[in-house]
């Protein structure tokens, strides 16, 4: 049995979480650029180490973080949209 | 169907053992766990073909695969062999660069999130062409949107094709071109018989798998380092010549433009692939795409983060270790065998062979994924809404859909044979390049610009598609690396700094000029 799923017309920018969708984006771009641009602009400071003599660098420590803040981001996307919506 | 099931699983069981008995001393496990995976997936697609008879469930699994489940078939489609198998290659050959790539490619699948996936499930049906056709005019927007997702998953296609012949030569010594053939045969059986269903359980089934081995990898890695990071890393710069100069990415030793376009390519490629676009089609409501992506986002991000370990972890053990390598120094095998020798000297053949069926199993589920796309853009969007004018039966367009699916099957195994030695890499970013020139920029205009016109659409999309294929051919990775020229025409590799925002400016452009109000005198002839 197909389930009967109709496209709606136009988008609507005012859905409640389509801002939160840009903000979160922004914030996302903010931490990938910033470890990409410090790369660029200082690479010292990315190959330092941590703390002196260890061998990790603050660019591997950056990097794990960067990736942990996409899925706490998109943890928080979900809950706030899912609050939004809700209402 | 079931004899076709039988047909391939004959053409495995007389192959591959026969193979290995030549080729002497081969991996149990891996036959083994190879012959599983085969058999686990046709299963799948056999149940899934009893279903896949009405087109919502050939293109979107009836829209009835959960949050959840969706959200572990993205991650499958997200990490591709290539992230598997390539990035600690390309950690152990040049350090940083490959961590670059995890980091990027992480980085991609929250702006899906973020800015697309709810809207695209609620305006759209099967296709991406679906949703743009909401509002622009069909007939030329289905076929360039059908167009450059062909374009899209043949790029995606050819490099998943020649990473799986030479990986699956290396792994069970079946020659090259019957490795073609068996992943192809197998790709067009889940696809033509299971559809969608299929495709998404072979997906789940892959992404599950392929997570435990990250794990137990990464776990064993670290457990040989006494569980100290530090101690890894340390060990991983003291074998590569180059010591604590790896820790410095080689991809940003160019220009900054050269680094900022990769960036931009790595953060927003995954937001234009169609095929992780079309996976939002499969579930219920915009609740559950939100849902799934959450998933997604946590199983990639996760990943990619044992990227840190397994790569440095290839490097600091099979580095130093003679038996992995050549005598250059480079992985035997080249850069893509570094996960599967890593395996190896922590788990001797078995847990080898368990990496190399997973590599396999990841190689199947995404050239299914791409097929499927591919397919649907023929059977949907120009032959049953284009060449049908939306009057095709659902059985003409299904037969279509198979039809399309035999066709890419076939053309992605040749088109596997042509490009042989050519490298895995660069065909990944050449997809990514065109996905942020071409359809990103029209589907995210599409979904929050009202002012976006069919003219502009379709202006600002070509010359992004056009752009990132012709720089691409211009730019280092073909003219330098395939066709042998000392110099690049042009010097940026991927061009996306240049080709995103041309075909966004395009498309506004042509938008706005297409719009403007049409003089007062052609309106109003003399009364």
């Amino acid at each position: 049995m197909p389930v009967q799923r109709t496209p709606t017309a136009a988008p609507n920018n005012d859905l409640p979480q389509a801002r939160l969708g840009w903000i979160m984006a922004a914030i996302q771009t903010l931490i990938y650029g910033s470890f990409v641009g410090t790369f660029i602009v200082s690479p010292a400071t990315m190959t330092r180490p941590i703390a002196p003599g260890m061998a990790v660098t603050v660019g591997t420590v950056g990097g794990l973080l960067a990736i942990l803040s996409t899925m706490i981001l998109t943890g928080l996307y979900v809950l706030l949209a899912n609050r939004l919506t809700a209402r | 169907m079931r004899r076709s099931i039988l047909a391939v699983s004959l053409l495995l069981s007389a192959t591959a053992p026969a193979r290995a008995a030549e080729s002497g001393g081969l991996n149990t496990a891996a036959i083994g766990m190879f012959v599983g995976i085969v058999l686990v997936t046709l299963g799948i697609t056999y149940w899934a073909a009893r279903r896949a008879h009405s087109a919502d469930q050939f293109y979107a699994a009836g829209g009835q695969i959960s949050g959840f489940q969706n959200g572990i078939a993205l991650a499958g489609d997200m990490i591709s062999a290539g992230a598997l198998l390539g990035l600690a290659g390309l950690i152990c050959s040049s350090g940083f660069d490959g961590l670059i790539f995890a980091v990027g490619y992480a980085t991609g699948l929250p702006f899906v999130v973020f800015l697309v996936a709810e809207r695209l499930r609620k305006l759209g049906r099967y296709t991406v062409a679906d949703v743009l056709a909401t509002r622009l005019s069909e007939t030329p927007i289905r076929i360039f949107t059908a167009i450059a997702t062909l374009i899209i998953v043949m790029f995606y296609l050819i490099a998943q094709m020649v990473g799986a012949g030479q990986l699956i030569r290396l792994l069970f010594g079946l020659d090259y071109l019957y490795a073609q053939i068996l992943v192809g045969a197998l790709m067009i059986c889940y696809v033509m018989f299971g559809g969608m269903v299929a495709t998404t359980w072979v997906q789940i089934v892959k992404a599950a798998l392929l997570l435990t081995a990250g794990i137990a990898i990464s776990l064993l890695v670290l457990a040989k380092f006494g569980f100290d990071y530090n101690t890894l890393v340390a060990r991983a710069i003291a074998v590569h010549p180059r010591h604590a100069a790896i820790m410095m990415p080689q991809v940003y030793s160019g220009s900054v433009w050269q680094s900022v376009s990769l960036g931009m390519t790595l953060m927003l490629g995954a937001a234009g692939l169609p095929h992780v676009l079309m996976r939002f089609f499969t579930v219920p409501d915009t609740r559950a795409a939100r849902v799934s992506v959450f998933w997604a986002v946590m199983c990639q991000s996760g990943f990619f983060a044992l990227i840190f370990v397994i790569g440095f972890g290839a490097l600091a053990i099979i580095g130093g270790d003679p038996a992995y390598l050549d005598a250059k120094g480079a992985i035997r095998g080249g850069g893509n065998m570094a996960t599967v020798h890593l395996s190896h000297a922590l788990g001797g053949d078995t847990l080898m062979g368990l990496v190399s069926a997973v590599a396999f199993a990841t190689i199947l589920a995404v050239v299914a994924g791409l097929t499927l796309t591919g397919a649907s853009a023929v059977s949907h969007d120009l032959y049953a809404r284009i060449i049908g004018r939306g009057r095709a039966t659902e059985r003409s367009e299904i037969r279509a859909s198979r039809l399309a699916t035999v066709g890419l099957g076939i053309l992605s195994v040749l088109l596997g044979i042509a490009f042989q030695t050519q490298n895995v890499a660069y065909m990944i970013s050449l997809a990514y390049a065109v996905s942020c020139s071409s359809t990103l920029p029209l589907l995210i205009l599409a979904l929050y610009w009202g002012g976006l016109t069919t003219r502009g659409a379709i202006a600002g999309g070509v010359i992004g598609l056009v752009g990132a294929v012709a720089l691409t051919v211009l730019g280092p990775p073909v003219w330098v690396k395939v066709l042998g020229n000392a110099a690049p025409i042009f010097p940026l590799d991927p061009p996306t700094i240049v080709t995103m925002p041309l075909a966004f400016l395009t498309a506004f452009v042509v938008s706005v000029m297409d719009r403007r109000p049409v003089p007062a005198s052609a309106i109003s002839p003399a009364v």
